[in-house]
């Protein structure tokens, strides 16, 4: 990973790139480069030794004009404000673009939780709650779960936040266990709604699914549920990578006749690696993790971590791929998109490609407001309408403008924004 | 092939036929491409003497969907194991449909307002050339309500109803009968506009029909091969389940089916027909076919307007007086369409029925709708929108009628008396078996009519015997099978005898009703190449009832006995004579 890598400044660039576009005024410039809140918090937790330790935590709203701000609460040890600034300008762009009624928001907290018990983690959440508790919740920022951490996290977060409002609020957290206030659906949401945006930029392309091969970068939730579908759709990966907890690095597993998903999964740990030893004895090679880049498929699905294809790495890219439909968020660098624009790589946008997981979100908010909650199939076709519709949306202005498509997608979302701030008579 | 992969921005408003998923078509599908052709080079500009005709437009989800659906959800075990219909039903309802699909079915169901029929096509009635009638259940769906979560639940619904009836009661004897496994049995789903035009509450279409190229009761001067009509009032539902509708030659449109009088004739004419009931629906109930169904007296279609051309009135001197004009009892015999040919709709008839023989190459079964533009009180369902006033003939469905073609001669002269069980008045079918070692009888010294219902279910358990042992079965009994009247006969359904080869209707001193004729029961049974023989045995007898009774019994309960032969009886039927024989 290049060290002079700041997500902040790469999202601000993309911003301002977009804004000349959109020929911007220089206040709604100023507003939107920047977050409009940012919370910066310590959590000080008693450790299972008897000692106490301070954790640093973060919640930035970028904006909220079209509706309470959104977004996930990450643990990382690497953790750091810009990065979260980044990711809560990306969740506005994201809502935008998939045309839900929320703002962008995002959250995280300086912690390994491989280091942690489950009764730290549950002190950080409630500890992270008691903070922040009077500035989200379903009218103002709704949490949801994001690197490393879950269902579990959330509903402790939740519980903290209803024991001090004194009240139930099922839809001031999203991202919560089915049957306590959780969307089916939902787990599958990210990886399905990715595959579904991969399936119209394919049939725009031309190229029948059902003959496409891909490589994807990371094992975890979006990639498995992106994996199953688009095997569904009769489409062959040929490798994944994924993180080695043990090793502290990553492999990348293939095999030329296609992987089976089920299969790896059978050999994988609790921390989504798989198990070298027993993959090599089910016939896969075992490369090193960025070998994935270098795949002859026709897609590549980065769902792993930010800045993957960089000014270097996209010069392994085969000439054969077609397409890369981002799982991850902000897994290309500008000077990437340049290459890939250059070299006619459709691309699908990470704030649209990966953008099923806020879009169920969002729907768990409404069930919960309602308290009445849908049955899967309704959940997942209207997840796959809107990210359809939204696909669509920016296609369409990307070949009436002669934009690439993430440019498309920046100007179709930051004009909504723009547009909630000016309604609102904020610009 | 006319089908074209289902287009989400294409799709408004729906067009021609589609197909969602990558597996199989299913028989009715196939059949339905094969008519469009048809119909496409029959009727220049899809018209027929100002009648619009075609096939409704639709959507087939082929058979990948349901392998997925069945897979994913774990359901084979349930579906094989479970002989309750309706616990099977709650569990494919809360199975979850492939996600493949479910978007595209929202988009359908956000881009159409009209009232949806949810139908099988099954893939063994293709690759089997079975014509499965009636065996899986069908569903109609408002499609009303303003909230598309509403109009889409409704959809998935009935798809999970319509997989579910695979592994009903009735489907899994069927399969039984004809010997084939259910678990090599896929289904795919047509979701197909309903033809037909709302009137306040109700949906409907003015006339629907079936329409067959052989007649198995030819009456009059009519002939076998000139096939036979139905048609009734309101929805087709009338007609597959055996209701009354009129039935008539398409070479003799304007003679009446043989009633013995107007007395008669009244008694057998259609005064309910069914309707899609667009109102408030009180029962909630996915797992029940007629969930948004209601029947409705005729009086509901006259005040709509919907019988002018559709019904006689019989006047107090007992004469018929085509249309409305008089007071008295409605008849409805279409006489302004058939004897006044009002609309020509027997020259469509005629002309579909011979160029789909034409195309199939064999004897065919036709379903079909029509709405008639002369509703006085039909309002659009879309606010605004003008009704089309040509009338419309909707194509639903083609299937084969299996019909044996062998020649058989049964030489009269050269069978000795004693060498026959049964000497049969009247013969159904064509054919001939030597495989019958089983005759299943009501007892005679204690039949009482009274206890119709009770025999029923007796011969019920005798006949899941016979199939489980694969052995096909002669069946004889007093009085109408399969009437829905208790007191003329038994009232039993095709899945409590559906292992029969061979149907004897007799008479009894006690009860002398007349033999049944031509009811959609009867088309089933001899659609699965069933013979059926009516016997008057009065004065002298035509069945040795003396030999029967020093038969093996096998099995006997209070008012049916079964009887197992060491040696099979041969019987044969000639279909152009209609004798037949049954011999020792």
């Amino acid at each position: 990973m290049a060290t002079d890598y700041n997500a902040f400044k790469m999202a601000q660039e993309q911003f301002d790139k977009v804004a000349d576009v959109l020929e911007l005024d220089e206040a709604s410039r100023d507003l939107l480069r920047n977050p409009l809140r940012e919370y910066h918090v310590s959590i000080p937790v008693k450790m299972d030794d008897g000692t106490t330790k301070v954790f640093r935590g973060f919640r930035c709203q970028h904006n909220d004009a079209r509706g309470p701000a959104k977004g996930g609460i990450r643990f990382h040890p690497m953790e750091t404000i810009d990065t979260v600034r980044a990711l809560s300008m990306w969740m506005t762009w994201k809502c935008a673009v998939v045309d839900i009624p929320l703002g962008g928001g995002k959250g995280g907290v300086i912690c390994d939780p491989h280091n942690l018990t489950l009764r730290e983690q549950e002190q950080i959440c409630r500890g992270w709650v008691r903070q922040l508790a009077h500035d989200i919740g379903p009218l103002r920022d709704v949490p949801a779960p994001d690197v490393m951490t879950n269902a579990q996290h959330m509903l402790w977060m939740l519980d903290e936040y209803e024991v001090i409002h004194g009240a139930k609020f099922p839809g001031a957290i999203t991202g919560k266990p089915v049957g306590m206030g959780g969307s089916l659906g939902r787990t599958e949401a990210t990886g399905y709604g990715l595959i579904f945006t991969l399936r119209e930029a394919l049939k725009e392309l031309g190229i029948p699914i059902d003959k496409t091969t891909a490589a994807f970068q990371g094992f975890g939730n979006v990639a498995q549920y992106a994996i199953r579908l688009y095997n569904m759709m009769k489409g062959t990966v040929i490798g994944v990578s994924c993180w080695d907890q043990t090793d502290q690095t990553s492999y990348y597993f293939r095999k030329d006749g296609g992987i089976s998903i089920d299969e790896l999964m059978s050999i994988t740990d609790k921390f989504g690696g798989i198990n070298k030893a027993k993959a090599k004895e089910l016939g896969y090679e075992v490369h090193p993790g960025d070998k994935w880049i270098e795949e002859e498929v026709d897609v590549l699905l980065p769902c792993a971590l930010e800045n993957q294809i960089t000014k270097d790495s996209v010069l392994k890219i085969s000439p054969k791929v077609k397409v890369i439909a981002e799982g991850a968020n902000g897994p290309t660098t500008p000077e990437a998109d340049k290459y890939l624009e250059e070299h006619n790589v459709f691309v699908v946008p990470d704030f649209l490609a990966n953008a099923g997981g806020v879009t169920c979100s969002y729907f768990e908010q409404v069930q919960c407001n309602m308290n009445y909650f849908w049955e899967k199939d309704e959940v997942l076709a209207k997840l796959d309408v809107k990210m359809t519709s939204a696909f669509h949306e920016v296609y369409a202005l990307s070949k009436k403008r002669s934009l690439f498509m993430r440019d498309a997608a920046y100007v179709i979302a930051i004009n909504r924004v723009v547009q909630a701030c000016k309604l609102r008579g904020w610009i | 092939m006319d089908f074209t992969e289902f287009q989400r921005r294409e799709f408004m408003p729906m067009q021609g036929l589609s197909f969602i998923g990558s597996g199989e078509l299913g028989g009715k599908a196939k059949g339905l491409a094969q008519m469009k052709e048809m119909l496409d080079e029959t009727f220049a500009g899809g018209e027929f003497e100002g009648i619009r005709v075609d096939i409704p437009q639709m959507v087939v989800i082929r058979t990948d969907i349901f392998d997925k659906f069945m897979e994913e959800n774990n359901l084979y075990e349930t579906a094989l194991n479970s002989s309750d219909d309706a616990f099977i039903a709650h569990e494919f309802q809360k199975g979850n449909l492939s996600v493949e699909i479910v978007g595209d079915l929202m988009n359908l169901i956000s881009s159409i307002r009209k009232p949806l029929a949810v139908r099988s096509t099954a893939l063994l009635e293709d690759s089997l050339h079975e014509p499965f009638a009636g065996v899986y259940e069908s569903k109609m769906i408002p499609n009303r309500s303003n909230d598309v979560r509403t109009r889409f639940n409704q959809l998935t619904e009935a798809i999970k109803f319509v997989y579910s009836t695979l592994f009903f009661y009735k489907a899994k004897q069927y399969f039984k009968a004809i010997r084939k496994d259910i678990r090599t049995e896929k289904m795919a789903v047509i979701i197909q506009e309903v033809v037909g035009q709302r009137y306040d509450d109700y949906f409907y279409p003015t006339i629907a029909g079936v329409i067959r190229s052989l007649n198995f009761y030819p009456t009059g001067n009519a002939e076998p091969e000139d096939g036979v009509v139905q048609l009734a009032l309101g929805m087709g539902k009338s007609i597959v389940d055996g209701g009354k509708s009129w039935c008539y030659s398409p070479r003799y449109p304007s003679s009446p089916p043989p009633y013995n009088s107007i007395k008669d004739m009244l008694d057998n004419t259609q005064t309910r027909f069914w309707a899609i009931n667009m109102g408030m629906v009180l029962n909630y109930d996915p797992t029940a076919e007629t969930e948004f169904m209601v029947q409705l007296d005729i009086s509901e279609a006259e005040k709509a307007g919907n019988l002018d051309q559709l019904a006689s009135t019989v006047s107090v001197d007992d004469s018929i007086n085509p249309g409305l004009s008089v007071n008295g009892p409605r008849l409805l015999n279409f006489a302004p369409i058939l004897q006044y040919n009002s609309l020509p709709l027997n020259e469509l008839v005629k002309k579909i029925l011979v160029n789909a023989e034409k195309s199939m190459g064999e004897r065919v079964e036709i379903e079909f709708a029509m709405r008639l533009p002369n509703g006085s009180n039909s309002q659009s369902y879309l606010s605004g929108a003008v009704a089309d006033e040509k009338p419309h003939f909707g194509f639903l469905q083609v299937r084969p009628l299996a019909v044996s073609s062998g020649i058989v001669d049964i030489d009269e002269d050269s069978i000795k008396k004693e060498d026959m069980l049964i000497a049969p008045d009247r013969a159904m079918g064509n054919g001939e078996t030597e495989e019958i070692k089983d005759i299943v009888f009501l007892k005679p010294e204690v039949f009482n009519i009274a206890n119709s219902r009770e025999m029923a279910r007796e011969i019920d358990g005798i006949n899941d015997t016979l199939l489980n042992e694969g052995n096909p079965y002669l069946l004889m009994g007093f009085g109408r099978w399969g009437t829905s009247d208790e007191w003329l006969g038994i009232p039993i359904v095709w899945s409590q005898i559906s292992g029969v080869k061979v149907i004897v209707e007799t008479t009894l001193p006690t009860l002398n009703s007349d033999f049944s004729q031509g009811s959609h029961f009867f088309h089933n049974v001899f659609s699965s190449g069933v013979f059926y023989f009516s016997v008057h045995d009065n004065q002298e007898s035509k069945i040795d009832w003396d030999w029967l009774k020093k038969q093996t019994i096998k099995n006997e309960t209070k008012h049916v006995c079964h009887v197992e032969l060491s040696k099979s009886l041969t019987v044969k039927v000639d279909g152009r004579s209609g004798k037949g024989v049954i011999l020792k």
